[in-house]
């Protein structure tokens, strides 16, 4: 589904992505995970081309996303994507929030494409706000309105990048539970993550990073018990007392 | 007898007293400004009323067509800054910061008795008014419209561009409508600026408020009563502006 053929990618001096391939089939869930700065949400970013590389191949169903795709909108609609901050449009309603992109991308009438945001809303349990503005919402449903948004578009793959690591600890189970529920329904999922628990439950493969480059790509199990790189290592015993 | 006192000293300082004695010399104000207002000499500024009143409406019309042309000159010129090709892009902000970093009178001046000098072509002084003023509103306006879409964090056009839409669907209904809002309170403080730079073509000979105010003096010598319109017309005129734009987005708050 998702192929990266020796891909590196600049900022400036900095090699933030150093020769990564990797693969992501359908309907399994990747969790990405490593310290800050080691180029983890880079390479989520390079999926649907909001970052560009600079030599290397990337793949998605098929097409080319690199800068040979001319038409990247297209192989954005079938890729969802959940931001850190959440980036719902503050001046739209949540429903309006969902319906944007489907009436003007797909091209649904705005009775169909409220039917599927209602649909979704009530999946992740906010049916109740969807008048609401975003700035009434609390993070953890402003950020389930973003997951409900992006599945709007009925996408083919789902990305996640740091989807709680803005949001109070209480607020993180709701989030999460979403976010199993999804990956439960074959959802082919990938997620930049610290939440080691959600890994241990869901994920299909862990990713571990480190300076650009995958310093490990092994079974939840595996990963946890026995990482054989001392860097994996070293960031699972820090975050894992935490746990 | 020291308790007293401290007693007083509580009581007069309580919001409670401030609050009175505030009010209190605030109606002694106002009494005596109405007994100086109505003790002026208000017969000779009545008798030119009709003046008065047109010299006011060339101000609004003044402010009202270079807000328009400037706005409409405005929105390219922005777009151009933020998001133009290398070389319109320096272009656009070559011309912005030149006229803004010069006086506005300067820009009326140069329109009046320069451009003729260019095309060959006499200029009406109301035709140079209407080209200057909407020359000045342009570049201000543009600065304006530019901060504006900066305002949008990038991580909406992003999230935008995440659904497959086009980058010209996220401008329009992403980044527009909140770079509208955010603008709406430098929008309003450039607005009544513009409303007030129109009294400058007052030097090329536009009869508009500031001149007819002064050339009514001129002839009944009543400065009082003819400075007091004076500031109330502006007053009343940049006041109306500020309720307009508020007005067509009521719900600009709600953004955060």
């Amino acid at each position: 589904m998702i192929a990266f053929k020796n891909v590196h990618k600049f900022f400036g001096p900095l090699h933030v992505l150093n020769d990564v391939s990797f693969r992501v089939e359908a309907g399994e869930v990747v969790v990405i995970c490593g310290p800050s700065g080691s180029g983890k949400s880079t390479l989520l970013r390079c999926i649907n081309r909001l970052e560009r590389i600079d030599g290397g191949e990337i793949t998605v169903g098929g097409t080319r996303v690199d800068d040979a795709t001319p038409d990247i909108a297209r192989v954005r609609a079938e890729i969802g994507m959940v931001f850190q901050q959440f980036n719902l449009y503050p001046h739209l309603r949540v429903l309006d929030n969902l319906t944007l992109a489907p009436v003007r991308v797909r091209g649904l009438s705005r009775d169909q494409a409220s039917g599927i945001a209602r649909e979704l809303l009530a999946k992740v349990g906010i049916s109740e706000k969807e008048t609401a503005y975003p700035a009434q919402l609390s993070g953890g449903q402003q950020q389930r309105v973003a997951i409900a948004r992006a599945l709007a578009m009925q996408p083919k793959i789902m990305l996640f990048d740091e989807p709680t690591s803005a949001l109070d600890p209480e607020m993180i189970r709701e989030v999460l539970e979403v976010m199993v529920a999804l990956a439960k329904e074959g959802m082919t999922m990938v997620v930049v993550t610290h939440e080691m628990g959600f890994a241990r439950r869901v994920a299909h493969r862990v990713v571990f990073m480190d300076q650009g480059r995958i310093v490990e790509d092994a079974t939840p199990e595996a990963f946890f018990t026995q990482a054989r790189d001392p860097r994996a290592q070293v960031f699972l015993s820090k975050i894992l007392t935490h746990i | 007898m020291t308790e007293d006192r401290s007693d007083i000293r509580r009581l007069v300082q309580s919001p409670r007293a401030k609050l009175i004695v505030w009010r209190f010399a605030c109606a002694i104000a106002f009494v005596l400004a109405v007994r100086v207002i109505v003790r002026l000499d208000w017969a000779t500024v009545a008798a030119s009323w009709l003046f008065l009143l047109t010299g006011l409406g060339r101000s609004w019309l003044l402010a009202v067509v270079s807000i328009v042309a400037g706005g409409l000159a405005a929105a390219p010129l922005a777009l151009a800054r933020v998001y133009g090709p290398p070389g319109v892009r320096q272009a656009a902000t070559a011309l912005i910061e030149s006229v803004r970093a010069t006086p506005e009178l300067m820009i009326v001046f140069w329109v009046y008795f320069t451009l003729p000098i260019v095309t060959g072509n006499q200029v009406t002084s109301w035709n140079a008014a209407l080209g200057s003023l909407s020359v000045i509103a342009a570049v201000y306006l543009a600065e304006v419209f530019r901060a504006g879409l900066y305002s949008v964090p990038r991580g909406q056009s992003e999230a935008s561009a995440a659904t497959g839409m086009s980058s010209f669907a996220t401008f329009l209904y992403v980044v527009l409508p909140q770079a509208v809002r955010n603008m709406v309170p430098a929008l309003i403080a450039q607005l009544v600026g513009l409303f007030k730079t129109t009294s400058l073509v007052y030097a090329i000979g536009v009869m508009e408020f500031f001149r007819s105010i002064t050339v009514t003096n001129n002839a009944v010598f009543a400065p009082y009563e003819l400075y007091l319109v004076l500031g109330l017309g502006y007053f009343l005129s940049c006041f109306a502006i500020t309720r307009v734009v508020r007005w067509f987005d009521p719900k600009y708050q709600l953004l955060e």
